[in-house]
């Protein structure tokens, strides 16, 4: 087992490399460079092309792709993720200022759609073909190819503009620092409503619909046959035999949804003003703010390289036939 | 100096930077709304105004800064030594007095005033402008877009804490207009420690009526009156600037009283601001920005050397049917380069009809005829068929696009319309390698269109894309950038439109207004010929209605 978690370790290294090469490779071939689109846009006052090269130059941009990879590359090895081309902050500091944000957001998500997602799963598992399953199931459904940036638009009319009963844009009101504790974390709760029901219903759906879909494989399983069979009661049977083995898909489905926990949702963080790592993301794309692009990426590749030999090792430690050597 | 677009009216994100009023005919003139704004309450102090701001902000260094969003705040938090006000009329700020031009026109002299200071107390000098302009020029320094202004400079002397001259190396017309675009930041302050990444970048110590209070990255930021102000204090307790990207959340911002102003779109202007509840609650401005869209015709390739065929080209192009149809009258044609309220806009100078058997007949006359009956006019076996670049994501530029080619098909002449990703786009553009592109041009408030027209500012050296050459407007040109009487200068530059409009280096198509709705309870508003902010004092003087409790006064 260790042995194995060791040489699972060692394969990350090749494979990152392999990453960074092709997104710094990407990142660069996509038209326009930094400097340019600084300057364009708004206020695109020309530049002579002396003044541009000086600029590229700063910029460090004059150099071959592949010179400029090895020196990003170095300095990587070192943790050190550079300083992005807009304001000049170093990357790290500006990813860790978006990163509670996100994690708030997509936590408080990820938790209550598991929260429901499983039991709903797993009681229309057992109750298949029963009104229940199918309603329900319709209903996820629906929910789940209904486009997020759209159900977003609606509930902010009806909720911000015709009732106005919830705060539609941003993580806080104004001023709330002046605020008391429990004002303050009660701006946060509103602020935060329907940003989270939007991120959760469609991962709500699929999640509930993957646990049913596992569950039924697991109770058409012998075992539980057996189990019925020898005449033990339905809730020890559903509680320690179907729901234990049920989950251990879904272990895995988890460890590969760790990663879209900090990389943040482009859409919803931009409808909602939301000063999240997507945010941040999709700005530093649109800016070829390469240090930063290529900062986000490397860590995302990081974190679902990591979380897949987790939920791999996971796998093992929740089912005793699998077995690693 | 000119700033591009791909077709204007269709990037979402335009509006502009320092830029400010050189003495326009007209103001900013009203097309639809209702931009008149008469006053009947009297200044009141306190009370808050929320604005929109369509991006988050970089930074609030003057120095540094790019984009007219971050330019929005800074012009609360800092004064110009020059500016224009809303009639176009130049006015002094942090100077004491209008500059002062040498007879050879080669030195501006400009004097301070003595009592302005820094809002932590520190006199404002003639050091901290040659700071500034230092920094500007600092090829280690991002700054490119502002030190374009000043590549005729020569030198900037400061003879004392309060004089300035600058030195040109030549003649140049635009130096006045360059002056307005320098605002100094504080030597004190950033003189030590690293520019780029100065802590006082998010924390500028500024010199305007607004001091910065509070900025919450990618939230809003919030300013506060500045009581020590040297000047006219404000009257507003605060301004507020909500980071909101979305359009469609910024209208539902707007109508839930979250937000006072914004940058209204087409559809929202035309469709979404019409309820007599939100004609009571908000006025609608707007106002023509200097820009406009046009076509640009490669004269280096086989069909458009000939001004023949470019002047059909804008025969065959029904302009005025896109304005009905695509901005339902909301836009203006043009006829020549020039911003349409400026005084060197040629208003006698009609747009070309719109006439296809007269296009034809210039097609017949300069030779492309169809000769073997494909359809398709040729001439020495080349045909007469050629790729229109547009950049891609615009519904504009498309429907442009269509219109002009299907009036060509009936006409012989084949369009393959190309879109392209912007960035490839304007790569293309700026090597001159194309046909023919639509393209939109943003203005300086200056006339001066040397780099887009001169003939020696084609690819790789200027913005002249389309390889356009003519000797007299060459002369005129460098003419109309030496001569500092605005008279004079006006009737150079209705030369070089008259000239313009027969040999039609490009198709002149249209001008579109900027559109935003403000709250009727905000007073003070006053709009310049670049709508209510870019000139001074912009909305520093604005004031509200009783307060409606929304935002607490700072103290």
């Amino acid at each position: 087992m260790l042995n194995y978690a060791i040489r699972r370790l060692l394969l990350l290294i090749p494979t990152l490399f392999g990453i960074t090469v092709v997104t710094f490779i990407v990142i660069n071939l996509a038209p326009g460079d930094p400097v340019e689109l600084i300057n364009r846009g708004e206020m695109d006052a020309r530049i002579s092309p002396a003044a541009y090269h000086q600029m590229l130059h700063l910029y460090g941009l004059d150099e071959p792709v592949h010179v400029r990879y090895f020196t990003w590359l170095k300095r990587v090895c070192t943790l050190d993720f550079g300083t992005s081309f807009l304001d000049h902050r170093p990357v790290t500091q500006k990813i860790v200022e978006r990163l509670p944000a996100t994690l708030w957001l997509n936590v408080t998500s990820f938790l209550i759609a598991l929260v429901l997602a499983v039991p709903l799963g797993l009681y229309a598992a057992l109750r298949q073909h029963s009104r229940f399953d199918k309603m329900g199931g319709t209903a996820l459904y629906v929910l789940y190819s209904l486009p997020e940036f759209w159900v977003a638009l609606l509930l902010i009319m009806f909720f911000g503009v015709k009732l106005k009963l919830l705060p539609i844009n941003g993580m806080v009101s104004i001023d709330a620092r002046d605020l008391g504790f429990f004002p303050y974390w009660w701006d946060r709760f509103v602020h935060m409503i329907l940003p989270t029901f939007c991120l959760t219903y469609g991962s709500l759906a699929f999640l509930s619909r993957f646990v049913r879909g596992s569950s039924l494989e697991v109770i058409r399983q012998d075992y539980i046959r057996t189990a019925r069979a020898k005449g033990l009661d339905e809730t020890r049977i559903i509680y320690t035999h179907v729901f234990r083995n049920t989950l251990i898909p879904v272990l895995t489905l988890l460890g590969l949804l760790l990663p879209t926990l900090i990389s943040g949702s482009i859409i919803l963080e931009s409808i909602f003003s939301w000063p999240g790592v997507g945010n941040l993301f999709f700005g530093a794309v649109l800016a070829r703010d390469y240090p930063v692009v290529m900062g986000l990426s490397t860590i995302t590749a990081v974190m679902v390289l990591l979380s897949t030999l987790i939920a791999d090792l996971l796998y093992a430690w929740a089912d005793p036939r699998v077995t690693y050597r | 100096m000119r700033r591009r677009a791909g077709l204007i009216t269709c990037l979402a994100l335009f509006a502009l930077a320092a830029g400010c009023g050189k003495k326009t005919e007209t103001g900013g003139q009203a097309s639809t709304g209702d931009s008149t704004v008469a006053e009947s309450s009297t200044p009141r102090d306190g009370g808050t105004v929320i604005r929109r701001l369509d991006s988050e902000c970089k930074t609030l260094n003057w120095v540094l800064y790019t984009t007219a969003y971050e330019n929005f705040v800074l012009r609360h938090i800092y004064d110009p030594i020059l500016d224009y006000d809303e009639k176009g009329n130049m006015v002094p700020v942090l100077a004491a007095a209008l500059p002062e031009v040498s007879d050879d026109h080669l030195r501006i002299t400009v004097r301070l005033r003595t009592d302005a200071h820094w809002q932590d107390g520190t006199p404002i000098t003639a050091k901290d402008v040659k700071f500034t302009l230092d920094k500007v020029r600092d090829p280690k320094i991002p700054a490119i877009n502002k030190a374009a202004y000043f590549e005729k400079l020569d030198h900037l002397e400061v003879p004392d804490d309060h004089s300035l001259v600058f030195v040109w190396k030549e003649a140049f017309a635009p130096a006045l207009f360059a002056i307005t675009q320098l605002w100094p930041i504080p030597e004190h302050v950033y003189g030590k420690g690293d520019f780029l990444t100065h802590p006082a970048n998010r924390k500028p110590v500024g010199s305007g009526p607004f001091r910065l209070d509070e900025w919450v990255s990618s939230q809003y930021l919030s300013l506060v009156r500045y009581d020590g102000y040297y000047g006219e204090k404000a009257h507003l307790d605060r301004i507020i600037f909500k980071v909101v990207e979305d359009d469609a959340v910024a209208l539902n911002m707007l109508k839930a009283g979250e937000l006072d102003e914004m940058r209204a779109t087409q559809v929202q202007w035309e469709k979404q601001m019409n309820d007599p509840d939100f004609g009571s609650r908000f006025r609608k401005v707007d106002y023509y920005f200097p820009g406009y869209n046009f076509i640009a015709w490669n004269c280096r390739s086989p069909w458009f050397s000939d001004k023949r065929v470019r002047k059909a080209m804008t025969l065959l192009f029904d302009r005025e049917s896109v304005n009905t149809k695509i901005y339902s009258g909301f836009a203006r044609l043009v006829s020549g380069p020039f911003y349409i309220n400026s005084w060197a806009y040629d208003k006698t100078v009609q747009p070309l009809p719109f006439d296809p058997p007269a296009g034809k007949a210039l097609l017949e006359a300069a030779g492309w005829k169809d000769t073997n009956g494909d359809g398709i006019r040729d001439k020495a076996g080349k045909k007469f068929e050629f790729e229109l670049n547009i950049i891609s994501g615009s519904n504009t530029a498309a429907q442009f696009a269509q219109l002009l080619q299907e009036e060509c098909t009936k006409a012989g002449v084949k369009i393959n319309i190309r879109q392209i990703e912007g960035a490839t786009f304007f790569d293309r553009i700026d090597k001159g390698d194309f046909d023919a592109a639509m393209l939109g041009w943003r203005l300086d408030l200056d006339p001066d269109i040397f780099d887009t027209f001169h003939s020696s500012m084609t690819p790789p050296n200027g913005l002249n894309h389309g390889f356009y050459s003519n000797p007299i407007v060459d002369s005129l040109l460098v003419a109309g950038r030496a001569e500092f009487d605005q008279a004079r200068r006006a009737e150079i530059y209705h030369r070089v439109q008259r000239i313009m409009a027969d040999e039609q280096p490009y198709t002149f198509i249209n001008t579109v207004p900027d559109k935003r709705p403000i709250a009727r309870k905000i007073h003070g508003v006053k709009i310049g010929p670049l709508g209510p902010y870019d000139f001074w004092p912009g909305a520093n003087y604005w004031w509200i209605d009783e307060g409606d409790g929304r935002v607490a006064a700072k103290p």
